[in-house]
C-alpha cells in the first residue's frame, strides 16, 4: 500500500501523517529534535510499518527561524547588473540595522541589464565580472545574489553573468533573482540576497532530512506547492511561508472545501486566512521577512488578540489582546490561577471542558453574556471582511481554542466545520501539496494581449512539469496582466502560475 | 511661513503625498528612499512660499516621465535628475532661486526634493495639481499658459537627451489651436520617453511670475500634515480616517470592502472601476469608483457623489495607507475619502483640461459638499 507522508517541522514539534488517497491513515507527533534527522526518524518508525512510502513531504519553519533570529546566515555579496541605472538606490538600503550588522554583506554595481523592450542598457563585461569574481575569492565570499535591471523579463544577463562568475571560481554559489522574486527590483534582490545568505543551512538541513528520507523528498513552498528536496536546497526562501499556507490548506482539504474561511483560535490570538480554489488568497501589499521587504506572495492572514489565554475585564466583557499564553495552566481560573482568561468564562458558559469548573461556578452570567456580546461583535466584524454580498463563505475551525467561539459562530447563523484531524491539518497539507512553476514575463506591443497571457500561461505549466508536475494534470491558478502604463507603445506584464499533481516517478 | 523637511518626515511626505495621489502617482517607496541616502541625519531641505522666493530667479521642476511600472525596475536616478539640472542652470546663468515639484500626489514631489536636499537650494511649497493627473497638460503651468518651462532639458540614465544649452529660452511650437495647451507636448514626451526606456526625467523652468499666478500652494506642507496626521493617530491608536478627514478638510463617504475590480490597459492607461461594498455604519451601500490611473468619478448607489478635480482617495480603513489602482484586490477594507481640490482647478478654463469631460465621462463636475457638522444633542 503506498502512501505519502506529510511532516510538518515546527519549534515544539515535529508532526507526521500518512495519506492514501487523500485520506489520513496514521498519525503521529514527536517532540522536534536539534538533529532534525532524529525527530523524522522517529516520527516516521512511528507511523510506517505497515506502509510502503511513496513520497515524503517536508514542511520546516528552520529557514523562517534563522531570518527572524538572525542565526545561521552566511555573509553574501550583492552583484547589481544595470550600471549606471539604480545607482541610487543600493542593495540593502531598507534593510534593518541589526540585520545589515549581523550579514556584513558586499555591494557591486557592474554593467549590464535590460531596458524594458529588451534593448542592453550597456553590455555586460567579461573582463569586469571576472575581476569580481578575483575580489571575492579574496574575500572568501561564497555565496552571491545576482540581480539584473528588467531580469524577470529578460534573464539572459544574470545567467551570463553567472557562468562567467563560476568559470573563474567553480566553488562561488549564484542565487538569480529571476528565479527568485517578481518586478520590483529592490523587493527581488532583497528576497535573493535572503536566499543567498540561507544556502548553506538550507544545505545542512535538507542533507539533514535526507539522512532520514534518502528519496522521494519534497519541501513546501509558500504557496502551498511542494519543491524536490535538492531545489529547496538551493531555494530556502520558497519555504519561509510554507507554515500557515499548509495549515490553511489542510484545514480546507480536511473539511473538502476550496472556497471557506479558515479561522485559527490559538492561546494569545485567533488567526483568519481565506481559501479561494484550495488556494490561500494572497496578501496585495507589500510584505516584509524579518523585517526586510520583498514581493512574495504570500498567505492573507488577519490577527485578532482573542485566544483561550485571553484575559477578560468583568466590567466591559472585553476579551484580549493581553494573554496569559503559555502560562495558562497556572493562572487561568480553572487551573487554580487569578487571572480570568476566556477559556474561565467558555468552562463556566458550559462550552469547554478543561481544569476544574468549580473554581468558575461563582461567575455572574450577566459576565459570561457580555463577553459574548462582545465576542459576537468582534467574530462578525472580522467575518465581514471576507464575506460578498451574494453569499457568506463557510468556516473551518481550528486549534486548540476551536470550541470557545464555535458556538457563537453558529449563534450568527454561519456554517461551521471543525474537522476531527484539525490538529494535523498543517502535516496534512504538506502531504498533500502538489507542484507549481511562475513565469513572470514582459511583452512589447508586438504581441498581442491573448498572445502574450498564452505565452505567459505555456511557460508556467512547462516548469510546472520541470519541478515535477505530470504532463497533462497542470492548471493554471494565476493569471495577470499589468500594462506599463503611460509608454507610447503598449508594453504588457504578464504573471502566470500553473500547479499539477507531483508525478508517479517522484524524483 | 518657510519650514524644513528631515529625513525622519520622507515617510509623512510620502504616505500624505500618497493619499493625495489619488490611486495614482506611483509608488513613492523608492523615491523616499533615495532622498534619505541623500539627507544626512543632521541635514534638511527648507521649504519656502513662492512670496519667499526671489523674485528675479527661477524654479526648476524636475519630474519623471514615464510608466510607473518601469521605475519598479529603474529606480529614481540621482544622476539623471543632476545633469538635467545642470544643463538647465547653464542657460539661466545659476539663477536658481527654489525647486517646485510639478504633482504633489504620489512620487514625483521626491525629484525637486532630492535636488533641494543634494545642492541646498529651498523647495517651494506648492505644485501644479494638487493631486495626481495622467498627462502634462492637466497642471495648472499648462493650463494657464506658463509652458512649455523654458529652457528645458531631457535627461536619462544614460544622459542628455535634449540639452537646454542647444534651444535656450526660443518656444518651438507644439500645438495646433483645436487642442488644450499642452496635449502635443505630451505626445512627443512620450514617443522619446518610449524610446528611451520608458522612463525620462524633465527638468523645466519657471519664473516667479508665472508661479505667483499659478502655483497651487502650500501643497507640501498638506502633504506633510495628512502623513503626519495619519502617522500619530496609528500612534495613539486613534482612527487614521477622522485625522485624514481634519487635516484636508475633506469628507469621510463610505467605508467598505472591495468587492469587484473591473480593469483593462487601453491608450496608455490603466482604465477601470472598482466596487465596495459598505461595512458597519455603510452596510447595505454599494459604492463604484471608476478610475483612469487616478480615482476620477464616485458613485454611491446611483448618485454621482464626487468627480474631478476633487480629490477622490481610497486609504485603508485600519491603517490610513493610500490604495493606489495598482494594488486593488477583492477583499481589501478600504474607506473613501473626498478631498477639496484647488480653486485654480475649477476654473471653467481649468474644467476643460481636468473635469469628467476631459477624462470622457459625460457629467458634470460635481463638488466637494460638505456638510454641517451635525449637532448632537443628546
Amino acid at each position: 500500500m503506498k502512501v505519502v507522508a506529510g511532516i510538518d517541522v515546527g519549534g515544539t514539534n515535529t508532526d507526521a501523517v500518512l495519506v492514501r488517497d487523500g485520506r489520513i491513515v496514521e498519525r503521529a507527533k514527536v517532540p522536534t529534535t536539534t538533529d532534525v534527522r532524529d525527530g523524522i526518524l522517529a516520527v516516521l518508525s512511528r507511523v510506517k510499518q505497515d506502509y510502503g512510502i511513496e513520497r515524503v513531504h517536508i514542511g520546516t519553519t528552520a529557514f523562517t527561524n534563522a531570518l527572524v533570529e538572525r542565526q545561521n546566515l552566511q555573509t553574501a555579496a550583492a552583484i547589481r547588473v544595470g550600471s549606471p541605472v539604480s545607482e541610487s538606490l543600493p542593495p540593502m538600503i531598507d534593510w534593518p540595522a541589526d540585520l545589515r550588522r549581523a550579514t556584513d554583506n558586499l555591494t557591486f554595481f557592474v554593467a549590464g541589464g535590460r531596458e524594458y523592450d529588451g534593448r542592453p542598457i550597456r553590455p555586460i563585461d567579461h573582463a569586469e565580472i571576472t575581476a569580481v569574481a578575483r575580489t571575492l575569492t579574496a574575500r572568501g565570499i561564497s555565496q552571491i545574489a545576482v540581480t539584473a535591471v528588467f531580469g524577470t523579463s529578460y534573464p539572459e544577463d544574470e545567467l551570463q553573468v553567472a557562468e562567467w562568475l563560476r568559470s573563474e571560481n567553480p566553488a562561488l554559489q549564484v542565487t538569480l533573482s529571476h528565479r527568485i522574486g517578481r518586478f520590483g527590483i529592490l523587493e527581488r534582490e532583497n528576497a535573493t540576497l535572503l536566499n543567498a545568505m540561507l544556502r548553506p543551512l538550507a544545505e545542512r538541513t535538507v542533507a539533514g532530512f535526507r539522512a532520514a528520507v534518502p528519496s522521494n523528498l519534497f519541501i513546501s513552498q509558500n504557496d502551498g506547492t511542494a519543491m524536490r528536496a535538492e531545489s529547496a536546497a538551493q531555494l530556502p526562501i520558497f519555504t519561509v511561508a510554507s507554515g500557515p499556507t499548509n495549515s490553511l490548506r489542510g484545514a480546507g482539504l480536511l473539511a473538502s472545501l476550496t472556497e471557506a474561511i479558515v479561522i485559527d483560535v490559538g492561546g494569545t490570538t485567533t488567526d483568519v486566512g481565506v481559501l479561494r480554489g484550495g488556494y490561500p488568497q494572497s496578501a496585495g501589499l507589500d510584505l516584509s521577512i524579518a523585517g526586510v521587504r520583498t514581493n512574495f506572495r504570500m498567505p492573507d492572514l488577519c490577527s485578532i488578540g482573542v485566544g483561550g489565554g485571553s484575559l477578560v475585564d468583568v466590567a466591559s466583557g472585553a476579551v484580549g489582546p493581553q494573554s496569559v499564553g503559555f502560562r495558562i495552566i497556572e493562572e487561568a481560573l480553572v487551573f487554580g490561577g487569578h487571572q480570568l482568561t476566556l477559556t474561565d468564562v467558555a468552562v463556566a458558559a458550559g462550552r469547554a471542558d478543561i481544569g476544574n469548573r468549580a473554581l468558575v461556578r461563582h461567575l455572574d452570567p450577566k459576565t459570561i453574556a457580555r463577553v459574548d456580546d462582545h465576542l459576537r461583535v468582534r467574530l462578525s466584524r472580522l467575518l465581514e471582511n471576507y464575506d460578498r454580498l451574494d453569499r457568506q463563505l463557510p468556516i473551518i475551525l481550528v486549534g486548540g481554542g476551536a470550541p470557545l467561539v464555535l458556538p457563537l459562530l453558529r449563534e450568527l447563523g454561519r456554517q461551521v466545520e471543525s474537522p476531527p484531524d484539525a490538529a494535523v491539518a498543517n502535516a496534512y497539507g504538506a502531504a498533500m501539496a502538489q507542484v507549481g512553476g511562475e513565469a513572470s514575463l514582459t511583452f512589447s506591443s508586438s504581441v498581442s494581449r491573448k498572445d502574450a497571457l498564452a505565452k505567459a500561461e505555456a511557460e508556467a505549466h512547462r516548469r510546472a512539469e520541470a519541478a515535477g508536475a505530470r504532463p497533462g494534470t497542470t492548471r493554471t491558478v494565476e493569471l495577470e496582466d499589468a500594462a506599463l502604463t503611460y509608454l507610447a507603445s503598449e508594453a504588457l506584464k504578464v504573471h502566470a502560475r500553473a500547479v499539477g499533481d507531483i508525478g508517479e516517478a517522484g524524483e | 511661513m518657510s519650514f524644513e523637511i528631515r529625513r525622519a518626515d520622507l515617510s509623512a511626505l510620502a504616505l500624505g503625498s500618497g493619499i493625495l495621489g489619488t490611486g495614482g502617482g506611483g509608488n513613492s517607496y523608492y523615491g523616499q528612499l533615495v532622498a534619505g541616502q541623500i539627507m544626512s541625519d543632521t541635514s534638511s531641505v527648507r521649504v519656502i512660499d513662492v512670496t519667499e522666493m526671489d523674485a528675479e530667479s527661477y524654479a526648476i521642476s524636475s519630474a519623471a516621465i514615464g510608466a510607473p511600472l518601469v521605475c519598479l525596475e529603474k529606480p529614481p536616478s540621482l544622476r539623471a535628475l543632476q545633469i538635467g539640472l545642470d544643463s538647465v542652470a547653464a542657460v539661466l546663468k545659476g539663477r536658481v532661486g527654489a525647486f517646485v515639484t510639478a504633482e504633489i500626489g504620489g512620487l514625483q514631489c521626491m525629484f525637486p526634493l532630492m535636488l533641494a536636499a543634494q545642492t541646498g537650494i529651498p523647495l517651494l511649497d506648492g505644485d501644479g495639481i494638487g493631486r495626481a493627473f495622467p498627462e502634462i497638460q492637466m497642471c495648472t503651468f499648462m493650463i494657464y499658459g506658463t509652458t512649455p518651462g523654458l529652457p528645458l532639458a531631457l535627461s536619462g540614465d544614460s544622459g542628455l537627451l535634449l540639452d537646454a544649452r542647444a534651444h535656450g529660452s526660443e518656444t518651438p511650437r507644439h500645438d495646433s489651436p483645436d487642442e488644450p495647451s499642452g496635449i502635443g507636448v505630451e505626445r512627443r514626451l512620450r514617443k522619446i520617453c518610449s524610446d528611451n526606456g520608458g522612463l525620462i526625467y524633465m527638468t523645466s523652468t519657471f519664473d516667479h511670475k508665472s508661479l505667483v499666478r499659478t502655483l497651487i500652494r502650500g501643497t507640501i506642507g498638506l502633504a506633510l500634515a495628512l502623513g503626519r496626521a495619519v502617522e500619530s493617530a496609528r500612534g495613539a491608536r486613534k482612527d487614521p480616517i477622522a485625522a485624514i478627514v481634519e487635516t484636508g478638510q475633506g469628507r469621510r463617504f463610505i467605508g467598505g470592502k472591495i468587492i469587484d475590480v473591473e480593469r483593462r490597459f487601453r491608450a496608455g492607461h490603466d482604465w477601470g472601476k472598482v466596487l465596495l461594498e459598505g461595512v458597519d455604519d455603510d452596510k447595505g451601500r454599494i459604492a463604484e469608483i471608476a478610475f483612469k490611473n487616478e480615482y476620477l468619478i464616485l458613485r454611491i448607489g446611483d448618485e454621482v457623489a464626487l468627480t474631478v478635480p476633487d480629490l477622490i482617495t481610497l486609504v485603508e480603513t485600519e491603517t490610513g495607507n493610500p490604495v493606489t489602482t495598482e494594488i486593488l484586490r477583492p477583499g481589501l477594507r478600504v474607506t473613501v475619502v473626498g478631498l477639496p481640490c484647488s480653486p485654480l482647478m475649477k476654473t471653467t478654463k481649468a474644467l476643460k483640461a481636468v473635469g469628467p469631460k476631459a477624462f470622457g465621462y459625460d457629467l458634470p463636475y460635481i463638488g466637494l459638499h460638505i456638510p454641517a457638522q451635525e449637532t448632537n444633542d443628546v
